[in-house]
């Protein structure tokens, strides 16, 4: 089967989203993949809300920027979307919008939503009659929609039935005037796929959450800002299962600050927030880069500057986090694509916080932040053992003063934890000695710039080679890390699968998991690939400008996007075929 | 409680300050409370704010941790929280409590988080050479203020009382036995503790002086003090300085407050979650069944 997009749009406050990750998880039971994506203005009532889902039996990480189906929730819902559809794409609207002019290559289909609605109990359950009469264009049983609003609303005495029955009559209505239709869509049979059962909808931030907590992570500090409030909402609604100690302070400022007094407690810490959150966290950064304590900082980007476009989507922060906190001191930062690398890479940011004893920051975005991917249930089985790095659990002789940031060759020295006799010591903002005293003296500092310095070395070892996806051989490279990763992806399945031999363009994926510090040997890596072609969601291509700071070597070929919107999988093909 | 001897806390630096520098008197007063009440050093947090008295860091023994300038108070909530077995202190100068971490001493009042929260209040930034503070009277001549400062003073014990801290007490620098017995109340309360210490510089600030204080401060003695409005009266009282403990009420502190959340059988606060030893449960069956 090909792919097929189908998007719910209407007015916040609508249900749009709640319906929309209902349908997508339709077709996950069904074991088919899906990938949604929403869109939402910064307001809670009105606006345009779209929740797309893009579904295929392959892998599919990313939207089509035309959709074959719309459900059109208001009449402006036609009007803005009408341009969006693919070739004899079908509309499915409620015919109390009046008479919709006819449009070429658009199938119209009106259904009385609100009048079935009212029929089965409430208006309500508009959306219900909306998408039984979807799954009646697609010739789709009625059983999974039917046990997900049984389990939506289990809580709700009577709800739950009186919905199945307004998916009924919405699916009824379709089958009654189906030869309407030219095509009914026939493309998704009602067969069960392989293990449908072992799939799950997930969202960047759902994951970043359930990572934050297999990473046994015990004091998370954030402050709400959009796209990053998602993983704050979540920990803070699992607390009694996961005994996390949650705290939502004054300020992104105290935030981070709270994590490092919990972290120099001994708590494994972290913080998340969006660019203006993250901004204000820098001196915080600064200390921990300082006093040599673990923290692990979320940054969902959103476009800026400034208050930017708080609910869209771009990758303007790069060069920002990678640079962020005054002075020179090491810090680490990963860029994953994908709820799977979320899932890893989180647990490696814990792991290398405390090893390393410095902030490791995970740069995610809105894109990968709030969209829904399909996730194997498997891949939370891989979980990291816990590596809490040089932490001192006795004393023994503890007359000595304790020599806090001992001269080390990896630069990591040996930390105590309060309660520990013996370990007392000054967790010294100041520049210090070695026992954590105020120190001004040249040969000090230089001594302690090296040992700090020498980390990210020790941390560079241990960095991999950008990860390459699709064939080994390519003519063409797509260069991109975060959240770009899904688009490329789609893209390259889609080009490398053409059947014309004379056609066939030979394209692969490097994505960098791994920003800062760059890997070892990157430039004789790069200069093995034939054509590399950047592919960044900002304006001046950030990751090509690191590559280039760190390795000379430039890549000339981007496709850049700064939009506020993700890149649509189409848009990356013509341009290659180009 | 076993009392200690106050030299436990002696490291091998000296202090920096100029000679009759109030600090003097309050790092005394400190460790003379901390040794009456047996706190060990491995037990002790201090966090330290920038300025003269952060310097006091390099000067007690303990798990000390100099933060940034108006950074103290959410580091010190941020150790209390994770474990509450620590005896957590933030302290701070006028420029660091009431100017840039405003912000932070208010709210750390209204969770009343428990810590103890000492001011060094001498009217005046000292460390960056002497320019007006917010809590600088009006017409207070520095580099900064050439003409008299035009800024209307903070008052923070009104301030305090009015963020929800749950003991508010002024001391006094060169008082070191008064300021002795409030620090020990302070700590032994739970709940956000707040002490805004009148305090001589004798290097830049020429006008508030130990003989200066000494004309106006009188001893607050057998005031009501679990009354917020009388509280209110004595803290807007300008003319005389009232010294002593202005208020002090039992309140649940945020760390029980919060451990509500994270222990299902928690019914009457005698238990608080120790973030520091908590298994964390990541309970996969559960967790993953709303993606299904």
């Amino acid at each position: 089967m090909n792919r097929l997009s189908i998007k719910i749009t209407g007015p916040a406050g609508f249900g749009i989203k709640v319906t929309g990750v209902m349908l997508a998880k339709i077709f996950i039971r069904k074991g088919l993949n899906v990938f949604a994506y929403t869109e939402y203005p910064s307001l809670i009532r009105g606006g345009h809300n779209i929740y797309q889902i893009d579904i295929s039996d392959k892998s599919v990480n990313s939207s089509k920027e035309k959709c074959d189906i719309l459900i059109a929730l208001d009449k402006k819902s036609i009007e803005v979307e009408s341009k969006n559809l693919s070739k004899n794409g079908i509309i499915l609207y409620d015919e109390n919008f009046g008479k919709i002019p006819a449009q070429k290559n658009i199938q119209f289909v009106a259904v009385p939503f609100v009048e079935l609605a009212k029929k089965a109990g409430e208006e309500i359950m508009k959306n219900t009659v909306a998408v039984g009469a979807l799954l009646g264009i697609l010739n789709l049983k009625l059983d999974e929609f039917n046990n997900i609003l049984k389990q939506e609303f289990k809580d709700k005495k009577g709800v739950g039935e009186k919905n199945i029955l307004a998916a009924n009559l919405g699916k009824e209505f379709i089958e009654k005037n189906k030869n309407k239709l030219n095509s009914t869509g026939s493309f998704v049979a009602d067969t069960k796929r392989p293990a449908p059962q072992d799939r799950l909808l997930l969202t960047g931030n759902q994951a970043t959450a359930l990572a934050t907590i297999a990473s046994q992570c015990q004091v998370y500090v954030a402050y709400p800002m959009t796209p990053a409030t998602d993983i704050l909402h979540i920990l803070e609604a699992k607390q009694k299962q996961t005994k996390m100690l949650v705290h939502q302070p004054e300020d992104e400022i105290a935030g981070i600050h709270f994590a490092l007094g919990a972290s120099f407690a001994g708590a494994r810490s972290a913080t998340g927030t969006s660019g203006g959150g993250f901004a204000l966290m820098n001196e915080g950064l600064s200390l921990a880069g300082m006093l040599e304590l673990p923290i692990v900082i979320f940054e969902v980007q959103r476009p800026g500057p400034a208050t930017g476009n708080p609910t869209w989507t771009e990758q303007g922060d790069l060069n920002f986090v990678i640079n962020s906190g005054h002075g020179e001191f090491p810090k680490i930062v990963l860029t994953p694509g994908a709820p799977e690398q979320i899932f890893s890479l989180v647990q490696r940011a814990f792991n290398l916080a405390d090893k390393f004893q410095t902030p490791v920051i995970v740069l995610t975005d809105k894109h990968l932040g709030e969209s829904s991917f399909t996730v194997l249930k498997n891949v939370f089985n891989k979980i990291e053992k816990i590596d809490r790095g040089k932490i001192i659990k006795e004393i023994k002789n503890t007359k000595n003063v304790f020599a806090r940031y001992k001269f080390e060759k990896d630069g990591v020295s040996w930390r105590a934890i309060p309660g520990v006799g013996g370990g007392e010591h000054i967790a010294n903002s100041d520049e210090h000695n070695e026992v954590g005293f105020s120190n001004e003296l040249s040969q000090v500092r230089k001594k302690m710039m090296d040992k700090r310095m020498n980390k990210l070395e020790e941390i560079r070892k241990e960095i991999p080679l950008p990860k390459i996806y699709g064939p080994k051989n390519a003519d063409t490279t797509l260069v991109c890390w975060g959240s770009t990763f899904g688009a490329c992806f789609d893209a390259i399945l889609e080009i490398n699968k053409s059947k014309v031999k004379s056609q066939k363009l030979k394209v692969n994926v490097l994505h960098f998991e791994f920003v800062w510090p760059l890997c070892k040997n990157l430039d004789k890596f790069l200069s093995k690939f034939k054509k590399l072609v950047l592919v960044e969601n900002n304006k001046t291509a950030q990751l090509g400008k690191l590559i280039q700071q760190e390795t000379g070597i430039e890549i000339k070929n981007k496709i850049l996007k700064y939009d506020s919107r993700p890149f649509w999988v189409e848009e990356i093909i013509s341009k290659l075929k180009k | 409680m076993k009392k200690l001897n106050p030299t436990i806390y002696n490291t091998n630096y000296n202090p920096t300050w100029c000679p009759g520098c109030g600090n003097f008197g309050i790092w005394t007063a400190l460790k003379n409370a901390l040794a009456e009440l047996g706190i060990e050093p491995r037990n002790l947090v201090i966090v330290y704010d920038i300025g003269c008295i952060g310097n006091m860091a390099s000067t007690i023994k303990c798990y000390g941790f100099h933060s940034l300038h108006g950074r103290a108070l959410p580091v010190a909530v941020g150790v209390k929280l994770a474990n509450p077995k620590l005896t957590v202190l933030a302290i701070a100068g006028d420029g660091g409590a009431y100017g840039e971490g405003t912000n932070h001493f208010i709210h750390s009042a209204r969770y009343n988080s428990d810590v103890l929260f000492l001011v060094a209040n001498n009217r005046s930034f000292s460390l960056t050479t002497g320019q007006a503070s917010p809590t600088s009277d009006l017409g207070f001549v520095t580099k900064t203020t050439p003409f008299g400062e035009v800024k209307q003073p903070i008052n923070p014990i009104a301030l305090s009382l009015s963020s929800g801290a749950s003991f508010v007490a002024r001391g006094v620098a060169f008082e070191p036995k008064d300021l002795t017995e409030i620090i020990k109340q302070a700590i032994q309360h739970k709940g956000f503790s707040h002490i805004d210490i009148l305090q001589q510089c004798v290097t830049l600030n020429k006008v508030n002086t130990i003989d200066w204080y000494k004309k106006r401060i009188y001893k607050l003695r057998n005031n009501k003090t679990n009354n917020l409005k009388l509280a209110f009266d004595k803290a807007l009282e300008t003319e005389k300085i009232p010294v002593g403990v202005f208020y002090k009420k039992d309140k649940k502190t945020y760390g029980e407050n919060l451990s509500r959340n994270s222990i299902e059988s928690f019914r009457d606060f005698s238990s608080e979650v120790c973030a520091v030893e908590q298994k964390i449960e990541f309970d996969k069956k559960s967790l993953l069944k709303e993606y299904k």
